[in-house]
C-alpha cells in the first residue's frame, strides 16, 4: 500500500514526533508508515486522514 | 530528563529490595538458613529482571494512547509468534531424539534460553528491515 502521509505532514508543518502525539502513536509508527514498511489498522488509518482532514484514500492508495 | 532520574532512582531502589528478598528467600528455602553465596548468586541474578520489571511498570502511563497500534507491537506479535513456532519444533525435535535415544530430558532451561533469544533476534531483524 503507498501512502502519502509523509507528504500531507510536512504541507501541514508537523515534524514526525508532533504528528505521532496526535495519533497517539510511537514515532517509530509514523517513520515506517510514511517509508511504506508498515501498513496501519484501519482505526489508525481513519485517525490519519481526521487529522489532515481527507478521506482515507486520499491518504492510502492500494498498490497496482 | 529529572523525571527519568527519579523513575530508575525508584527502580533502582525497589529493584534492589525485591533482588535481596529474592535471594534471602533463595538461601533459607535451599538451605534452612542464611546461606550468603546462595544470597548474593540469587540476589545478583534477579537484579536485572526485577530492575527491568519495576521500571516498566513505572514507564506505564508514560506510552501513546494507542500503543497497540503502533508497529513496535506488531513486531513483538510477529516475533513472539515465531519463536513459538520454533519453540513447539525445538521441544518436538528433542522429546523424540531423548525417547529414541534413552537419553535424560533436555532441561526446560534450555528451552527458555532459546524462545527469548528467538524472541529477540526475530525483533531486532524486524526492527532492522522495517524501522
Amino acid at each position: 500500500m503507498q501512502n502519502g502521509l509523509k507528504a500531507m505532514r510536512e504541507h501541514a508543518g508537523m515534524s514526525q514526533a508532533e504528528c505521532a502525539d496526535a495519533l497517539g502513536v510511537t514515532r517509530q509508527t509514523v517513520i515506517s508508515i510514511e517509508k511504506g514498511h508498515f501498513d496501519p489498522r484501519l482505526s489508525l488509518a481513519f485517525r490519519i486522514a481526521a487529522l489532515f482532514g481527507v478521506s482515507v484514500d486520499q491518504v492510502f492508495t492500494p498498490d497496482e | 530528563m529529572t523525571e527519568i532520574r527519579t523513575s530508575w532512582l525508584i527502580a533502582g531502589a525497589v529493584g534492589l529490595t525485591l533482588a535481596a528478598l529474592t535471594g534471602t528467600v533463595a538461601a533459607y528455602a535451599q538451605t534452612g538458613g542464611m546461606d550468603n553465596l546462595r544470597l548474593v548468586t540469587f540476589g545478583v541474578m534477579s537484579l536485572p529482571c526485577w530492575l527491568g520489571l519495576v521500571s516498566l511498570l513505572l514507564t506505564q502511563d508514560d506510552r501513546p494512547a494507542h500503543d497497540e497500534e503502533s508497529v513496535e507491537m506488531q513486531w513483538i506479535t510477529q516475533a513472539t509468534s515465531g519463536a513459538f513456532l520454533d519453540l513447539l519444533f525445538a521441544l518436538g525435535i528433542a522429546t523424540t531424539a531423548t525417547a529414541v535415544l534413552g537419553t535424560e530430558a533436555v532441561p526446560t532451561v534450555a528451552f527458555i534460553v532459546i524462545a527469548m533469544a528467538d524472541s529477540a533476534a526475530r525483533y531486532a531483524i524486524l526492527q532492522q528491515r522495517e524501522g
